[in-house]
């Protein structure tokens, strides 16, 4: 079936910040220096050339701009100045709203003012509705304890119902990934496909191997950090928050991860932020107003979180419920929205398009031997 | 023996010859054949310092005839005559013989065959030399009036060229106007300037011009004379057909071309919404507003490359050759839209960009403005098609640059970028004896250094007749022919070579045969001491030697080729002794 072209697909993705594709002709300098190109993924100039054509279909089922980490040297050597990775970034923002059936994705990344609106008012949504819990609770001026304010049992309850809430939203859209790839590909993969590939999943969730090709080490090392960090947080509110929360008495055996948690949190933070200031590297150059948000809601959920803890161990209790509550306006937002609608959501896609892409060698290895009458190939 | 002092130099070019022919034995035979005076090996015999030893050889031993057994005498021919002439030799009595092309390369794998061969040859060559005569150069006057044919751009800028030279200059234009396609146009690449506007101002300043007359509604119909004075027959289509006669000394051809006329059906050609890029243009060109076809709004355009040109060779009477001018028009066309008010999505079929030199800035800037290209099989051309139903266009097309997908656009307008074709001629074709290419177009002599000359001499061409190209490549090529014809105009005469056919009159019986098979019209009955001859127009006479073996009593001869000498290099080349 010839795939139908959609002329206006350049001018959309213009609003994701795809600027310059249509300078782009086709050299492939872009693909010949990027080592995560090969011969099934040509990488970034297939994807630059099916949205220069409007090839809608294919591109919405394209892992190709997940395998790509934004190292920006294909844009540093491209004679044309089309901005190759920039263009790739700007289709995994695309895609993002493509996947998600609400729509929120798609108002958020076309209009940053709308972004922002949404988040305030999710904030002082929140910010209303927790003040309000707390009083009903007990008293302002009580952190931990039968008076407490925001007793950490129910804001442990609250937080399972929001993960469970998050994973909703982001398997929705995980599984409208998933069909849009087979779709596009015509992927006929079998379960033991699936199977055997799954260990890629968790590899390529938590430390990104294939970031670290990329002949720059340096934003795959930050960005690791900014995720371990981001991981031990979320097990640490997860599982410990009651050991967190309660106090006098420092609990070492948890603060000292919450501690290094929070440091490279908002170390991480700043580096990046510090970058794309200065435009230090290709990856920093272009800045959607989305990048903006979303750093500075993760440096608020940071700093507040260390706030709290230091002012409620100071005994200011009032103060440390305050800045709770204050946290709190940041961290429902940013799990809420940013996770499942924007650019947090490629924690998921991510790995998931890596683990697609095995699915898919593998399938096709396995009919090829089938074809031949011998065992499916063990990947290497 | 021989009386005759004949030089025989033996070139080794470096290594070319050298290394294969025993130039060494070579010279050693040479020297020992009847008249040969000096002979002698030369690494390079063209460079100068060989050319000079030749010279001073020629006036100490009074050489009276010269052998250079070397390269190609395409190469070489007027080197070595030119040798000849400050050597005070007759130049007409220097032979080449090519003993690179035809003995060295051609026999690398066998020495002692290429240096027999050579032997063979370079023996003929003296052979040749011994029996020739001093020749001198035939002189015409000529007419230093000039015939232009064809009033388009390249034409009236020749016509101007001829006449700011001082020649005068009829211009012939077959149409009832003068400007040709380029009058039609409006904006042009790559200066922006009005096409219109540009042949308006050129035709005005041929109009003003007092040595130029033009003669519109008229067409060339016969020629008759020789080089440097031809009698052009012009007929003019007034209130009643008249013709006059002009008497000129050199004619440009410059009648241009026509478009590609896709058949019907042909990429869906005849159907509506389907044009080809010169009706597109027009179209373009017309709207001040949002484009529009036919009342539809136009939102996705189209163009299909190479329509017309670049055919497969094993089509019948196909256009196998590049139109050249076609890539640049359609990605020009496609800026222009791309100024109109409103958005068209614009994709562009094509086989190959060919938006050669400074064009390549039209191209970057169509992409720029978010045209997009799709690289097509050279085997597997788009299709069109039309949905009877919602009357739909689409094309269908594989994209290379896609790794071969098939890919299907709706578009509003499909445009067929349709190339250039050889115009219908015959007419002139015929009257000017002029040699038509494989394409169909014009020939040239040599695409390289004889670019606008053609086998007629004094005959040149210029412009699209000769090959596709565009405006200011056309008027290259018409100046080209101005320079050419003040070559042979502005000194008032001609030298030809006078290696031309002669009549013994007193054997001549006349038959006719000859005459029937001049291809040069360069014979004519006469009187003779009171019985009926030929007689040839040396001035017309190519010296092809066609009539030479026609003739039942043998009275023709070629200078330079005699009988005599055709047998005495047979027999060199047969070994038989003199
Ligand atoms: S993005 Fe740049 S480097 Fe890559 S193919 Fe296009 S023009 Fe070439
Ligand atoms: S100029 Fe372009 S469109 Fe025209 S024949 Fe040549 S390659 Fe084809």
């Amino acid at each position: 079936m010839a795939t139908r072209l959609n002329p206006g697909l350049a001018d959309e993705l213009e609003a994701y910040g795809a600027e310059d594709v249509s300078k782009c002709f086709n050299c492939g300098n872009c693909s010949a220096l990027c080592v995560h190109s090969e011969a099934r993924h040509v990488i970034p100039r297939r994807s630059m050339h099916a949205l220069q054509l409007g090839a809608e279909d294919k591109l919405q089922g394209s892992l190709e701009p997940w395998l790509c980490y934004y190292c920006g040297e294909c844009s540093e050597q491209c004679p044309k100045g089309a901005e190759p990775a920039e263009t790739m970034m700007s289709m995994r923002r695309w895609l993002t709203s493509k996947y998600d059936f609400t729509g929120i994705s798609r108002l958020f990344y076309r209009s940053w003012k709308w972004e922002l609106l949404i988040i305030v008012l999710a904030a002082i949504a929140t910010g209303i509705g927790f003040t309000l819990f707390g009083m009903s609770q007990g008293s302002i001026n009580n952190y931990d304890g039968p008076n407490a304010f925001l007793p950490s049992a129910k804001i442990h309850v609250f937080d399972w119902a929001m993960a469970g809430l998050l994973v909703f939203l982001l398997g929705m859209n995980v599984a409208r990934m998933w069909r849009f790839f087979t779709k596009a590909g015509d992927v006929r993969a079998s379960l033991s496909s699936y199977l055997v590939s799954l260990p890629a999943l968790p590899v390529h969730f938590f430390a990104q191997p294939k970031y670290r090709e990329c002949d720059r080490k340096r934003p795959w090392a930050v960005h690791l950090a900014l995720m371990l960090s981001y991981v031990t947080m979320l097990v640490l509110v997860m599982f410990f928050l009651g050991e967190l929360a309660s106090g006098p008495e420092i609990d070492w055996r948890v603060h000292v991860f919450g501690y290094l948690a929070s440091a490279g949190l908002i170390g991480a933070v700043l580096l990046n932020l510090r970058g794309r200031l200065r435009r230090d590297s290709p990856q920093h150059t272009h800045s959607h107003e989305s990048d903006w948000i979303f750093l500075i809601l993760l440096l608020v959920v940071a700093t507040t979180g260390v706030l709290q803890h230091v002012l409620h161990r100071s005994g200011l209790d009032a103060a440390a419920n305050v800045t709770y509550v204050i946290h709190l306006m940041g961290v429902v937002p940013m799990l809420v929205l940013e996770v499942p609608f924007g650019k947090w959501a490629h924690m998921a896609y991510r790995p998931l398009a890596v683990y697609l892409a095995r699915v898919q060698l593998h399938a096709e290895a396995a009919a090829a031997a089938e074809a031949k009458g011998a065992q499916p190939l063990a990947l290497p | 023996m021989s009386a005759r002092k004949i030089g025989v130099y033996v070139c080794q070019c470096g290594g070319n010859i050298g290394d294969y022919v025993d130039v060494d034995r070579v010279v050693e035979a040479a020297s020992k054949e009847p008249g040969v005076a000096v002979a002698k090996t030369a690494m390079f015999t063209c460079s100068d310092s060989t050319q000079q030893e030749i010279v001073a050889d020629a006036r100490e031993q009074g050489l009276d005839g010269l052998v250079v057994a070397s390269c190609s005498p395409k190469l070489h021919t007027y080197t070595f005559r030119d040798v000849a002439r400050r050597a005070d030799i007759n130049p007409f009595q220097y032979t080449q013989v090519n003993v690179r092309e035809q003995c060295s390369w051609t026999h690398t794998d066998d020495h002692e065959g290429a240096t027999e061969k050579a032997l063979r040859l370079v023996r003929a060559g003296i052979n040749r030399t011994r029996l020739t005569e001093p020749l001198e150069s035939i002189v015409v006057e000529t007419t230093p009036q000039s015939l232009v044919v064809g009033g388009g751009i390249a034409g009236l800028r020749a016509a101007l060229g001829l006449a700011q030279i001082g020649l005068s200059v009829f211009l012939v234009e077959k149409e009832d106007r003068l400007g040709g396609w380029v009058s039609e146009f409006k904006e042009m690449y790559p200066h922006g300037r009005n096409g219109g506007e540009l042949v308006t101002q050129l035709e005005s300043a041929v109009r003003a011009h007092p040595d130029i007359t033009v003669f519109t509604s008229a067409e060339l119909i016969a020629k008759s004379g020789s080089f440097g004075n031809y009698q052009a027959t012009i007929a003019i289509q007034g209130e009643r057909l008249e013709t006059i006669q002009v008497q000129v000394g050199s004619i440009v051809v410059a009648t241009g071309f026509d478009t590609y006329q896709p058949a019907d059906g042909e990429f869906g050609y005849g159907q509506d919404g389907v044009i080809t890029i010169a009706e597109f243009k027009k179209l373009v060109e017309a709207s001040s507003g949002p484009l529009e076809y036919n009342g539809r709004p136009v939102k996705t355009v189209a163009y299909v490359y190479c329509v017309g040109s670049r055919q497969p060779q094993y089509e019948e009477g196909a256009n196998t050759y590049c139109s050249r001018y076609c890539c640049n028009a359609a990605t020009h066309a496609s800026l222009q839209v791309n100024a109109l008010p409103g958005r068209v999505h614009q994709y562009h079929f094509y086989r190959d960009m060919r938006t050669y030199g400074s064009f390549e800035l039209l191209y970057a800037e169509s992409l720029e403005k978010g045209s997009a290209y799709v690289k097509y099989p050279d085997e597997e051309p788009p299709t069109i098609e039309k949905d009877p139903q919602s009357g739909r266009l689409t094309v269908t097309a594989r994209d290379l640059l896609s790794e071969g997908e098939e890919l299907a656009l709706d578009a509003d307008l499909v445009v067929l970028v349709t190339g250039m074709v050889p115009r219908e001629n015959q007419g002139l074709t015929k009257a000017l004896k002029l040699p038509v290419g494989q394409s169909g177009f014009f020939n040239e002599i040599h695409p390289k250094l004889r670019p606008v000359e053609t086998v007629v001499d004094g005959v040149y061409i210029a412009g699209c007749c000769q090959a596709p190209r565009n405006s200011s490549e056309s008027v290259q090529s018409g100046l080209a022919a101005v320079s050419q014809s003040a070559a042979i105009l502005k000194r008032g005469f001609a030298e030809l070579d006078p290696l031309v056919a002669t009549v013994d009159l007193d054997v001549c019986e006349w038959c006719g045969a000859c005459q029937d098979t001049c291809p040069y019209d360069a014979i004519s009955q006469d009187q003779h001491a009171g019985k009926e001859v030929a007689v040839i127009a040396k001035t017309a006479c190519k010296g092809c030697g066609g009539c030479v073996p026609v003739c039942p009593v043998g009275a023709i001869d070629l200078q330079g080729y005699t009988d005599a000498q055709i047998r005495s290099m047979i027999d060199g080349m047969l070994g038989v002794g003199v």
